[in-house]
């Protein structure tokens, strides 16, 4: 069951960050509920580590969390080894949301109400993944 | 054998590329030309028969408005048998003065000197007064009985009413406003209007 909010979670994390993507590519204006905070972020430096759109990695990240969700439902005999690659994903992703978030606050001193939301996402997803690990291992 | 689960996302998924697909059809779809941009009975410059129409809609206490108005009379130049200009009302209520100046300016047009007006009035901005409106209507050597009773008339009131109407229609909510072939023109630059224009004739 824990699966499926994977699966959706991942999916509307995913649309977001094409969104996103989208309007970067093409500079065109953002819905934003931080004000100007979603521009103040897309225009600093920290926009495109390495030449990467931020939305771009979230785009990759969200993609491989949908995919591996979408292994996982098929019930194949690499389940035990794609559990532990979700599990890996979604620690990269927090670590990730949480460095940018921490960039956002300190560095841009502006908040972007897109990244905040993909955070929150990237949140559960983690929790889901690693609850269900933990539980495994409980009982 | 697909499992329940399975079947749940590709269902999902399927939903979710169907909803997208319509949103991206409709969002792509071109936009409709604007009605009642023009009026016959607006003023006008340039031929009739010109292949781009440029609708401003103007309001004669903005600073925009008068910097604007040498450069159009320069593109009309630069573009003599393709570009007509079509000057419409939109005098904004925190200039006192506008609607005066714009049922000034129908009044002199009553008596063949609309642009001479408009001319004039833009000359005198910064310096506008009630009582200027006369004076530019004397210097202009107008009919001033005609003048006064023309500009009080029911017939340029509503006139003008029709062009706030007709504005507020097309979403203008600021002066200058420009529609060029009954689209709306991003405006930054006079530049912006130049490469419209350019863009139109190359259709």
């Amino acid at each position: 069951m824990k699966n499926r909010f994977v699966f959706i979670f991942s999916l509307v994390g995913g649309l977001i960050a094409l969104y996103i993507l989208n309007s970067y590519q093409t500079a065109t204006p953002l819905v934003c509920l931080s004000g100007s905070g979603c521009e103040i972020v897309r225009k600093s430096p920290y926009a495109n580590p390495f030449g990467i759109p931020v939305p771009a990695i979230g785009v990759a990240g969200f993609a491989s969390i949908l995919g591996v969700s979408f292994l996982l439902s098929l019930k194949t005999k690499y389940h035990h080894l794609l559990t532990w690659l979700l599990k890996a994903i979604t620690l990269l992703g927090l670590i990730f949301v949480i460095s940018f978030t921490y960039i956002e606050i300190f560095l841009i001193r502006a908040i972007c109400s897109w990244c905040v939301f993909s955070a929150a996402i990237i949140t559960i997803i983690f929790i889901l993944a690693w609850h269900q690990a933990i539980l495994r291992k409980l009982c | 054998m697909l499992t329940g689960e399975t079947k749940f996302f590709i269902a999902v998924l399927f939903f979710t590329a169907l909803i997208i697909s319509v949103a991206v059809y409709l969002v792509l779809q071109p936009p409709q030309a604007i009605p009642n941009l023009d009026r016959t009975t607006a003023q006008r410059l340039g031929p009739a028969t010109a292949r781009v129409t440029l609708v401003e809609f103007s309001d004669y206490q903005c600073p925009a408005c008068k910097t604007v108005s040498p450069e159009l009379k320069k593109l009309l130049a630069k573009y003599p048998s393709s570009l007509q200009l079509v000057l419409r009302h939109y005098p904004l209520p925190q200039h006192t003065l506008a609607l005066e100046l714009a049922k000034s300016a129908e009044a002199a047009g009553m008596q063949g000197k609309f642009w001479e007006m408009h001319d004039l009035i833009f000359e005198r901005q910064a310096t506008m007064s009630a009582k200027g409106i006369v004076e530019m209507a004397a210097d202009l050597k107008l009919d001033l009985d005609s003048f006064e009773k023309d500009r009080r008339s029911k017939q340029v009131e509503e006139k003008i009413a029709l062009d706030k109407v007709d504005a507020l229609r097309a979403g203008v909510n600021s002066t200058p406003t420009f529609f060029i072939n009954g689209y709306p023109l991003q405006f930054r630059s006079i530049d912006d209007i130049d490469i419209a224009i350019e863009k139109q004739l190359t259709k």
